[in-house]
Formats: C-alpha cells, sequence, structure tokens
C-alpha cells in the first residue's frame, strides 16, 4: 500500500463499495431469457473511478457488485467481478487527472459503459456457454440471451455514464481524500 | 421473547468455528445443496414449497438469535428489495409473453419463478445481513495487534474499510424508518386521502415512484458519508492511544 493512500481515501473506497453494492441490490429489473438483472449499481463504480483514479475505481468495482450478485443471482459472481472491476479501473485511468474538462470525463465513463455492455456480452455468449459445458452452475446463457440482454445493458451503462458524472461535478471541486 | 430459548451464534468462540456454523446454514442458497437433491423439474410448486420451508428456517434461527425487532428491521429491507426485484421483473416477462403470444401456462411457469426468486430473497438478505453483524468490526479493531511495524498500515486500513461497510449496512436498514418518519404524506395512509385522488393516473404513481426513489438514494448517500469523518477520526485516535500506551 502506497504511502499517499491516506485512511480518509480507505473510507471513502469503503463507503462507494458499500453503496454500489446497494445500487446493485437495491433496483434490480430481471432480465428474462438469461436469468440477468438490470441495476444502477455501477453509478458508484464510475464515481470511484473518476472522482479517485484507477485502483480505487477497480476495488469498488470489484467487490461491490460482486456481493450484491452473491445475493440471489451467484452464476454471475465471475463476470460481474471481472467486468465491473476492469469498468472502474479503465474510467480511473481515463479520467482521473485533475484539471480535464468534463468532455473527457463523459468519454471515460462512455469506454466504462461500453466495458460493461460488451463484456456482459463475451461472458454470456461465449464464455458461460464454454464453461457450463464443464460445470453446470455455469450453464444459464447462450447466444441470443446475450443478444436480447444487450439492450437493458446499454440502458444500465447510460445511467452509469449519466449518474457517475452527474454526482462527480459537486465533488470535482472539493479536495480528494488523499490530499 | 424467552431468554431460554434465545441462541448466541454471534458469541460462539473461536471465531472460525462462527463462521462455520453460518456457512452450513448459508449452504442451500449459495450452492443449492441439499435443496436439490430434492427438486423435481415436473413439480415446481414443490420446489417453492421447499424454498419457502427454508426461507422460515432461517426467520426463526434469525429470531432466537436477535429478537423481533432485529428481524423485522431486516425483512423490512429484505421484502423492500424483492418486492422491486420481483414485480418489476413479473411484469417485464408478462409483458413480453403477451406480445410473442405465450400460453397461459407459461405465463403461469413465470409467475411461479418469480415466486421462487421472491422467496429467495426473503431468505437470503436477512441472512446475509444476519451473517456480517455476527462478527463485530469494533472486538477486531480492539484486538489488532499494532506492535509490529510488519503489515501495520495495512491492518489499520483493512479495519476501517471493514468499518465503513458495515456502518453502510446499518445505514440502510435504519434509512427505512428515517424515510418513513420524514416523508409521511408519500407512503402513510392516514395522510393519503387527497393525494389518491390525484394519483389515478399512472403518470402520477410514476412521479411518486422516482421521487420516492431519489430521496431514498440522496439520503443514503449522505448518511452514508456524513459518518466518514468521525469513523476516521476514531481510527486515529485508537491508533494514537495504542502508541502511547
Amino acid at each position: 500500500m502506497s504511502n499517499n493512500w491516506t485512511l480518509g481515501k480507505t473510507a471513502v473506497v469503503a463507503a462507494l463499495t458499500g453503496l454500489s453494492a446497494l445500487g446493485t441490490m437495491i433496483i434490480r429489473v430481471p432480465i428474462p431469457v438469461t436469468n440477468g438483472y438490470f441495476n444502477i449499481g455501477d453509478v458508484f463504480v464510475v464515481l470511484a473511478g473518476l472522482w479517485l483514479g484507477p485502483v480505487p475505481g477497480l476495488i469498488v468495482g470489484l467487490v461491490g457488485p460482486t456481493v450484491a450478485d452473491a445475493v440471489g443471482f451467484p452464476q454471475f459472481i465471475l463476470a460481474t467481478a471481472i467486468i465491473k472491476g476492469l469498468e472502474g479501473f479503465v474510467v480511473g485511468l481515463i479520467g482521473r487527472h485533475r484539471g480535464i474538462g468534463v468532455g473527457r470525463r463523459v468519454i471515460a465513463a462512455s469506454v466504462g459503459g461500453f466495458i460493461i455492455v460488451a463484456g456482459y456480452f463475451l461472458f454470456e455468449a461465449y464464455i458461460y456457454p464454454y464453461l457450463g459445458s464443464y460445470v453446470p452452475f455455469f450453464k444459464v446463457t447462450d447466444i441470443g440471451g446475450a443478444i436480447v440482454e444487450v439492450p437493458a445493458n446499454i440502458a444500465q451503462a447510460v445511467i452509469a455514464v449519466a449518474g457517475g458524472v452527474a454526482l462527480w461535478r459537486p465533488l470535482a471541486g472539493s479536495a480528494r481524500p488523499d490530499e | 421473547m424467552n431468554k431460554k430459548y434465545q441462541l448466541h451464534v454471534a458469541k460462539v468462540k473461536p471465531v472460525w468455528l462462527r463462521f462455520l456454523i453460518l456457512v452450513i446454514i448459508g449452504l442451500p442458497p449459495i450452492t443449492g445443496w441439499p435443496l436439490t437433491l430434492f427438486a423435481t423439474a415436473k413439480d415446481p410448486l414443490h420446489n417453492l414449497f421447499m424454498w419457502l420451508s427454508y426461507g422460515c428456517f432461517i426467520w426463526l434461527f434469525i429470531l432466537l438469535n436477535t429478537g423481533f425487532k432485529k428481524l423485522l428491521s431486516y425483512l423490512s429491507f429484505a421484502f423492500l428489495l424483492a418486492l422491486i426485484t420481483c414485480l418489476v421483473g413479473a411484469g417485464i416477462r408478462n409483458l413480453i409473453g403477451f406480445i410473442q403470444g405465450a400460453s397461459r401456462q407459461d405465463m403461469t411457469l413465470v409467475s411461479i419463478r418469480m415466486l421462487s426468486l421472491f422467496i429467495c430473497m426473503v431468505s437470503v438478505i436477512p441472512y446475509s445481513l444476519f451473517f456480517i453483524n455476527c462478527f463485530s468490526v469494533s472486538s477486531f479493531i480492539s484486538r489488532l495487534d499494532f506492535s509490529t511495524v510488519k503489515n501495520h498500515r495495512t491492518k489499520i486500513h483493512l479495519a476501517l474499510a471493514l468499518r465503513v461497510f458495515q456502518h453502510v449496512g446499518d445505514v440502510t436498514i435504519s434509512l427505512l424508518d428515517v424515510w418513513r418518519e420524514e416523508n409521511p404524506k408519500m407512503i402513510s395512509p392516514r395522510f393519503s386521502d387527497e393525494l389518491w385522488e390525484s394519483r389515478l393516473s399512472p403518470l402520477a404513481w410514476l412521479n411518486w415512484m422516482r421521487n420516492s426513489a431519489v430521496t431514498w438514494c440522496l439520503a443514503m448517500i449522505m448518511h452514508t458519508f456524513e459518518a466518514i469523518p468521525y469513523l476516521t477520526e476514531e481510527m486515529k485516535n485508537i491508533i494514537n492511544f495504542r502508541e502511547n500506551r
């Protein structure tokens, strides 16, 4: 752990992780065919990336939504951990620097949104069916189901981008917890 | 509740034994076993009954450990999440089924599936909350050994993260009461006479739902973050106290 990682930063990362888990759990809209669900937990993953940088974004994305998936949808834990972790990391990597405009933050958040859509499609269309041929636990989706879920994932990504940037803006002027 | 029947799983020592007991009790929702041994593909109602029995067992287990008040707060949160998920899910599935011209039997299966998910959620969520609260972060912090330099910082940060994570859970459960107190006109029937007439249109209901969700989310964010300076300060004080002792 680097020396400039303060206690305040840890506390904020833990709070965003908890909020991300709750955001994923509270508004869940089940999607037919794949048995997955639509949620708003990504808002906090994007916020963590934009506000705190790639490593906090990775932690929030990796832990928060994964904890939520453990309640009722355990088959998606693997996909969620990888996709949401990557989402937070990439958003933080592109949008972390101070002084860059809102436009670049929106681009960073949009790349995160693209990772959600592409990542879940990849997992549901190819990786899960492949794993399912060895472990029945993962046999929950196929390419048809993955295609059906794309519009819901796009809506989820749009909400994540809009919500994440909207929550980041009031925080942009304030000091970061590691400063 | 009669103390004669009270269980004290949260006080079982050593901690690994407590963890093991809780994992064994939570095996059905985590792995499906052993309920899957008795499940039949032909009779979904039979499976539903099995999950219902398991749910009753979990509620009884939590009741015997925590008492009525805590169980009710866990259940209110669990029902809120489960109702949102299953009502919206059932609505969407039935709408798609209606558009595709699905048979009555298919529609019934959708309802049974949503009911199964509902029962699963109202069993698993109280169990998860109980599981988390069985491990006291405060006692974990007080037992941490900060005397060795090795891993000193990691331990402190891990302890604080756990403390904040548990705080988020506490806020969410108590927020339901706070929200109800602060917005009586939004949910309480005794205030709603004049509002019901204006809520007959579906748009008014959508507006009500949007306002409820936004108020709830904002309150959740604010109540979560307002405690962070105190929790951080508390941790700093513990460290200072230990180092100066």
